[in-house]
């Protein structure tokens, strides 16, 4: 018997072979791996998606909301809910995908001065993107995330807002002496802010310093940071083809503004800022109807019945009047009256809109053709810069007249609009005599606290649609306030963490926070708090404190 | 179990005949009807990645039930359900179906068996003379959709109690009060205020099927077998249909005393159209949220705007909307069309080589094929969901699994001891390809295929492992009382880094056999009392590797924005130090049978812990990673299976029987990952949640079952009153609701059998288990659900509460239901005629006849749901899908026929 056990066994052993060719086969042939990475492949998705990734969950449902831009019909953020799981996403996506594609492009680049002007470009838009968390979340995990323990998975500790934005501001000011050799290296055709213009870049980081420093005016830090922004002045941005813009195509719901507006009936433009728009609102605006109206928003329409003459039957015929300028109002909350305000109003649609339609329209879109359209998110502009000196005149940081920079704004804002159409062949502009009767229809300028006022109005009205800047003025300086009327002050939702009669400041930490690094949280937070209304270190009265909407705000 | 007691019930889906036939085996449907999955789980769940699944194997060979790339099943968010049924081979080429529950087969079959294996034997032809018989059976049955939420059916659109067309919900005045309202789609026409009495009736048909199978058999030193079998199954909804054709060849050829083959080819085609998208977004969460005094019937005449579709604009009319919460069904049926083809080849070569009498080799090569491809067509521009419609969108993989096995036994007696011993080697490498093609944003109306896409998208996939492995097992007996098996088993698996990639698992298990030892001793004792008494234990370990690729950090890449390339960094931490999962187990049982048989049961008790599970992680997202792989946890499941028979009336004619199962398993997470060095702790994990406002979460949670359901819920006092405030009840999140867990599952069943007449009725029991009726959940906040229809004085908490402002901020809590049933699973009636009868009427021709009638799923004796049926009723089979009714199709009661004809 033995004699057939040997071969039998042999034949065994055959089957069994050799494990060598197990790591080859372990590994995905249709993945990418460390050799195949170039520096563009990375930098256009981190461009791209810092900014349009799931915009309506990460900016249009809160910024937009609450900088009244715009309102939704349907009783979500505009009336400050809590909803965890829209909260969440930016903070995600920054630090597990934008986080990783700065800190491996850094790392791509190391000390080579060929790339100088790339890696600046990496960390200016870096820049914006930590504003981002740290203007709507708060503290946050910084200095490890920015350094070897990214990436690994470990508990996170947490650094302040006071800490953290004078670091922001040296990077800037480091970026800027980058940008003076900035070597030969390119993103070639995936720097979609300025095409590899080192010099506008350089600009960017100008103006970054003095939004930076401007931020933290109303803390003991803006005794050294004025000294940044006087710095940055001259080197900021000039002109109004400086504005930093990405365009969107329709991939990764970048077409949200058409999609939330057209397609869903979710969002629609505010009537606070439609007032504005419409010179209806006595003491800030001007009875002049404002020359930027044609270009952002579109006339909404009514329907009526009229009988046939022809069949005798009745058919329905669209008509527009001056209503259908109308924004909807922020925060109307009642389940019920949301729906009458809109049928008494004359539907939907009767609300002013968004100008999709036309190479005119400031979010011209095309399904088809994605080449020409409009559709962009605004980083920074001149007009933002403008405002950010007339401020810091009233705050007695740099010299010079408030009230002139402050109308440079506004002309500049009209022609970042003309600008800004250009791309989808929109030939309109404003002229200047549009220009001067708006500036002349203006309440008078005034000085001090008042001043203050006009300059961050007419802010909110100019950088439109940078709906994070001007959540964060409104935050940092309570205007526009509630307390005149300027903002309507909602009907809180049943799920808001804000109690009556205070002001949203915050979006609060993801769950995933809470669940994995509670521990390293701040202190406040560490029971389990969620939290949408206590001020961030720099908003207007402090740290920890909340604001009422009766407040009457004093800067100065 | 024989094969006539599984296809009785006429199921097409063998999984299903299983249901409530065996103690401690969970079957789940999907709830998708025909075609749908099934969720079989023996023993409880024990992986957090809801890897529960038996292993099957046919005839020796591992069957591949298709994998993570083939099963494509509903989610959530709605997808369609293609599982058909994971396992479908024939019913009709079945011999029988044994059930091996604990894991002592793992070294046989390797560790995908150690969930438990379904070993499937089948039909292997063969005559005791030459000749060559031939079978027909044919099958008619009839699916009435019949478990349907309850709705109110007294209010209308509206709010408030006033009609008004902007309103979502059905808030509105009582139907027929009020004059005959402007028409949704035309205001220049009116429609009354009044919708259907039963809209899901208007929506749905009665599906019913059909399926024909002939066989032919014959041979006797070399029997083979032939079948063919055809179904033709037309589901609920008008355009879906499923067809499967299926061939089955077995031969077995001797040639030479000591030299024999065997052969099995195995063909089966499943073509499906138009399987229905399901969720959230499917078809019926639409229905049911629908206000009341909309008319079905509107809608489907209403659903597309011609002229618009004509020139590819958007074409979707509704009642309100369109937008994600508000969908025209009959829109979404003509938008959403599918097929999918999946051809699959199974079968083995098996040759036996007898050295001797007592030496043996086999040498088998078993093979799974298949071929699958779907297709996703959009025809009409719908924004609704993406930008990218109209869209064609097709997909094609190949999957292959080989295994290659030779095993050398030897048996002998010597003296008082009957031994063997088997040694053995397998090699199981298993691959597949996908090809991917997208056409999206398609300008040219009508023009449903890739290249007219204004974007196109292509990828590739592939997915490979291979796991060698060699084992040996020896069985001992002595004196036909006392056994003892020994098993061990070492595997390799390309999943795992080198230094962890094999692995050593073995079993043990002995049988004590009191009635053979009295026997063997002569002690005499009452044979008419106690014919059997077995007691047996056994302890056994399994090793189990993971998927391919999770060890190094990769990138992904597509053509991204602007057109341009872009390379995207992975979220989840890859691991290269995974090691292999193990689970070891021990289990006691003890089997009796007494007065010749009348009477018998088996008990079992059985503990399994779980150790080292891959899982996915969840970490701080601030750390720059969301997952990681990594291997934790500590699961324990123990329990008690108890079978017991009886007959209660057996004479020479006719026989009563009655069988009752009954299995209670207890399941504990017992811990899951902390990490010291990273500070890492988790003591929950996700299984998935439902955002929104419900706001729901299912976890396995330290110290908990799997399966604990979070959600939004009452904020109560410290006397456990709800809280009130301004009229209305006090609600927070992450209130614990319950668990998925039963408390023990069963059935009862009687047969009888007089003469040839046959009949048999099974009842299926569960008590115990929560779930979230997502349905009704919706319903209500819409106010369609029954349970809104007290409006003027509905109280709550004993002081009235506006009925409308109530429901619709309503928390989860206030949806939860025990998910305890009993119901009427079976019942089958069938006669079989006698060959004597037979012989005189066809001369001989006609050899064997049978004709059943059977029906199944036909009434939920106890059922706490709100219409909806507590079993079946979810998107998919996993356990985060077990903890809710998911607006599924309304549930069907089936009635059948089949006719067995030998010639």
């Amino acid at each position: 018997m033995k004699k057939y056990i040997i071969p039998a066994l042999a034949i065994l052993a055959l089957l069994v072979s050799c494990t060598k060719k197990f790591d080859e086969m372990n590994t995905d042939p249709t993945a990418v791996t460390d050799a195949m990475v170039q520096p563009h492949f990375i930098f256009g998705r981190y461009l791209y998606h810092g900014m349009c990734n799931d915009h309506q969950r990460n900016f249009n449902l809160n910024d937009d909301m609450y900088a009244h831009y715009f309102s939704e019909g349907l009783g979500w953020t505009d009336y400050w809910h809590y909803n965890e799981g829209w909260g969440n996403i930016y903070w995600r996506d920054f630090y597990t995908d934008r986080q990783r594609e700065f800190l491996l492009l850094d790392d791509l680049f190391g000390e080579d001065p060929e790339y100088n002007g790339m890696k600046a470009a990496n960390d200016i838009y870096n820049v914006i993107l930590w504003l981002r968390v740290i203007d709507r979340y708060g503290d946050a995990p910084y200095k490890n995330a920015n350094g070897e323990y990214a990436g690994r998975g470990n508990k996170m500790p947490y650094n302040s807002i006071k800490e953290i934005y004078p670091d922001l501001v040296a990077r800037l000011q480091k970026d800027v002496t980058l940008l003076n050799n900035p070597g030969t290296k390119t993103y070639y055709d995936y720097d979609y802010l300025y095409a590899n213009d080192w010099a506008k870049w350089k600009k960017l980081a100008n103006t970054l310093i003095m939004r930076l420093a401007m931020r933290m005016s109303n803390t003991p830090e803006a005794a050294t940071l004025k000294e940044a922004f006087a710095a940055a002045v001259s080197g900021a941005m000039s002109d109004p083809s400086d504005y930093a813009r990405i365009s969107c195509d329709t991939s990764v719901w970048g077409d949200y503004y058409d999609r939330t507006f057209y397609d869903w009936a979710n969002t629609f433009t505010s009537s606070d800022f439609m007032k504005m728009m419409n010179g209806n609102n006595p003491g800030y605006a001007t009875g002049v109807v404002d020359p930027r109206r044609a270009f952002w928003f579109s006339q909404g329409y009514k329907v009526k019945k009229v009988k046939d003459p022809e069949t005798g039957k009745e058919k329905e015929e669209k008509y527009q009047d001056e209503s259908c300028w109308d924004g909807f109002p922020n925060g109307n909350y009642a389940v019920d009256t949301r729906a009458d305000v809109k049928t008494a109003h004359g539907g939907a649609a009767s609300f002013a809109g968004l100008n999709v339609d036309d190479a005119n329209g400031f979010f011209y879109f095309s399904f088809h053709s994605k080449a020409n359209q409009n559709l962009s998110w605004c980083l920074a502009s001149y007009s933002e810069t403008c405002f950010l000196k007339a401020e810091a005149v009233l705050r007695g940081w740099i010299s010079g007249n408030a009230e002139d920079f402050y109308k440079e704004g506004i002309r500049a804002s009209m022609d970042e609009v003309a600008f800004m159409i250009k791309k989808s062949g929109g030939d309109k502009t404003i002229s200047d005599a549009e220009k001067n009767a708006y500036i002349a229809a203006l309440p008078a300028f005034g000085t001090g606290e008042t001043a203050l006022r006009n300059v961050i109005i007419q802010k909110w009205i100019a950088i439109f649609p940078n709906s994070a800047e001007a959540w964060c003025d409104q935050r940092r300086t309570g205007y526009p306030d509630y307390k005149s009327g300027v903002f309507t002050y909602p009907t809180i939702h049943p799920s808001s963490l804000v109690t009556s009669g205070n002001i949203v400041q915050r979006i609060p930490y993801p769950d995933n926070e809470y669940n994995t690094n509670i521990d390293m949280m701040p202190a406040k937070y560490q029971s389990g708090d969620r939290d949408q209304q206590s001020n961030l270190y720099w908003a207007l009265g402090g740290e920890g404190k909340t604001q009422s909407k009766d407040q009457t705000p004093n800067n100065l | 179990m024989k094969s006539e007691e599984l296809t009785r019930g006429g199921g097409v889906n063998l999984t299903d005949a299983l249901q409530g036939k065996i103690a401690g085996l969970q079957i789940s449907n999907s709830g998708t009807g025909v075609g749908g999955s099934t969720r079989v789980v023996i023993r409880g769940s024990s992986s957090l990645s809801d890897n529960n699944e038996p292993l099957y194997v046919v005839d020796g060979v591992p069957y591949d039930t298709g994998g993570h790339d083939i099963d494509g099943q509903a989610g959530l968010w709605g997808g369609t359900d293609r599982s058909g049924g994971a396992f479908d081979l024939n019913p009709e080429d079945i011999e029988s179906i044994s059930v091996l529950k604990g894991p002592t087969a793992a070294a046989l079959y390797g560790s995908r068996a150690g969930n438990g294996v379904i070993l499937i034997t089948t039909k292997k032809g063969g005559a005791a003379n030459e000749a060559i018989g031939v079978t027909y059976t044919g099958k008619f049955a009839w699916n009435p959709v019949s478990y349907f939420l309850d709705l109110q059916n007294t209010y209308g659109q509206g709010s408030n109690g006033v009609y008004t067309p902007e309103a979502t919900g059905s808030w509105g005045a009582p139907m027929g009060s009020i004059a005959p309202v402007a028409a949704w789609w035309d205001a220049s026409t009116t429609v009354p205020y009044q919708g259907d009495a039963n809209p899901y009736k208007e929506y749905y048909r009665t599906g019913n099927s059909q399926s024909h199978n002939i066989t032919v058999a014959g041979g006797k030193d070399n029997p083979w077998r032939l079948s063919f079998g055809r179904d033709d199954n037309q589901s609920v909804i008008k355009p879906s249909t499923i067809n499967k054709t299926s061939v089955d060849l077995v031969a077995r050829f001797e040639a030479a005393k000591w030299l024999h083959f065997d052969v099995k080819a195995n063909y089966v085609r499943t073509v499906g159209n138009n399987r229905q998208t399901r969720g959230l977004y499917g078809t019926s969460f639409y229905i049911t949220t629908l206000p009341r005094s909309i008319r079905m019937a509107d809608l489907e005449a209403h659903a597309i705007d011609e002229d618009a579709a004509a020139l590819g604009k958007v074409a979707h009319l509704n009642w309100y909307g369109p937008n994600a919460d508000y969908q025209n069904p009959y829109f979404i049926q003509k938008q959403f069309n599918n097929q999918d083809i999946q051809n699959k080849f199974f079968g083995m070569g098996k040759m036996t080589i007898d050295f001797t009498k007592n030496l043996k080799l086999t040498v088998k090569e078993g093979f799974n094929w298949i071929d699958y491809q779907t297709k996703n067509w959009y025809p009409y521009k719908d924004p609704v969901f993406t930008s990218s419609y109209p869209e064609v969108d097709m997909r094609k993989t190949t999957r292959i699994e080989n295994n290659l096995e030779g095993l050398l036994s030897y048996n002998n007696k010597f003296g008082d001891f009957d031994f063997g011993v088997s040694v053995g080697g397998n090699i199981m490498h298993a691959k597949s390809e996908g090809l991917h093609g997208d056409g999206r944003k398609i300008a040219l109306v009508g023009a449903m295929f890739i290249s007219a896409g204004g974007e196109i998208k292509a990828s590739n996939s592939v997915y490979e492992k291979e796991v060698q492995s060699i084992y040996a097992f020896a069985n001992l007996g002595w004196k036909n009382f006392l056994f003892l098996d020994v098993t061990a088993r070492n595997d390799w698996s390309s999943t795992l880094p080198a230094a962890n990639r094999s692995y050593f698992y073995p079993s043990v298990a002995l049988s004590y056999l009191l009635t053979g030892m009295l026997d063997e001793m002569g002690v005499g004792y009452n044979k008419d009392v106690l014919d059997y008494g077995k007691i047996r234990a056994s302890w056994a370990k399994v090793g189990k590797d993971t998927d391919p690729y999770q060890l190094q950090n990769t990138y992904g890449s597509s053509t991204g924005e602007n057109g341009l390339v872009v390379i995207e960094q992975n979220t989840t931490l890859a691991n290269a130090n995974l090691k292999p999962e193990m689970a070891n187990s021990f289990e006691v049982g003890t089997e009796w049978h007494f007065f010749k048989n009348r009477l018998g049961f088996d008990v079992t008790y059985y503990n399994t812990t779980t150790r080292n599970q891959v899982m996915k992680i969840a970490l701080p997202y601030s750390s720059g990673v969301q997952n990681k792989w990594i291997n934790a946890g500590v699961i324990n499941n123990q329990g008690i299976e108890v079978q017991l028979y009886g007959d209660i009336i057996r004479t020479r004619d006719l026989t009563l029987g009655a069988t009752l199962n009954l299995a209670r398993n207890i399941n504990k997470v017992k811990e899951l990952y902390h990490d010291a060095e990273t500070g890492i702790d988790v003591n929950q994990y996700e299984l998935g949640h439902m955002t929104g406002n419900a706001g729901v979460y299912v976890r396995a949670v330290e110290g908990e079952p799997i399966g604990s359901i979070y959600g939004t819920g009452y904020v109560r006092d410290a006397k456990g009153n709800i809280e009130m405030k301004d009229g209305l009840p006090v609600t927070k999140s992450e209130v614990f609701l319950g668990s998925v867990q039963p408390d023990f599952t069963g059935s009862f069943g009687l047969n009888f059998d007089w003469k040839g007449l046959t009949a048999n009725v099974l009842f299926n029991f569960k008590k115990g288990g929560k779930l979230f009726s997502v349905t009704e959940y919706s319903a209500a906040h819409a106010g369609t659900a029954k349970r809104t229809e007290d409006r003027q004085n509905f109280t709550f908490n004993g002081t009235k509460v506006d009925a409308q402002a109530f429901w619709t901020n309503a928390p989860a809590e206030e949806f939860m239901y025990d998910a305890s049933y009993v119901k009427l699973g079976e019942v089958s009636l069938g006669y079989s005629f006698s060959r004597k009868m037979l012989e005189k009427a066809t001369a001989g021709f006609v050899k064997t006849a049978k004709i059943s009638l059977y029906g199944t799923n036909l009434a939920y004796l106890f059922s706490k749901t709100p219409g909806t049926t507590p079993d079946g009723s979810s998107t998919d089979t996993s356990i985060f899908a077990s903890a809710f009714d998911m607006c599924p199709y309304p549930t069907t009661r089936n009635f059948g026929v089949s006719l067995t004809i030998g010639f």
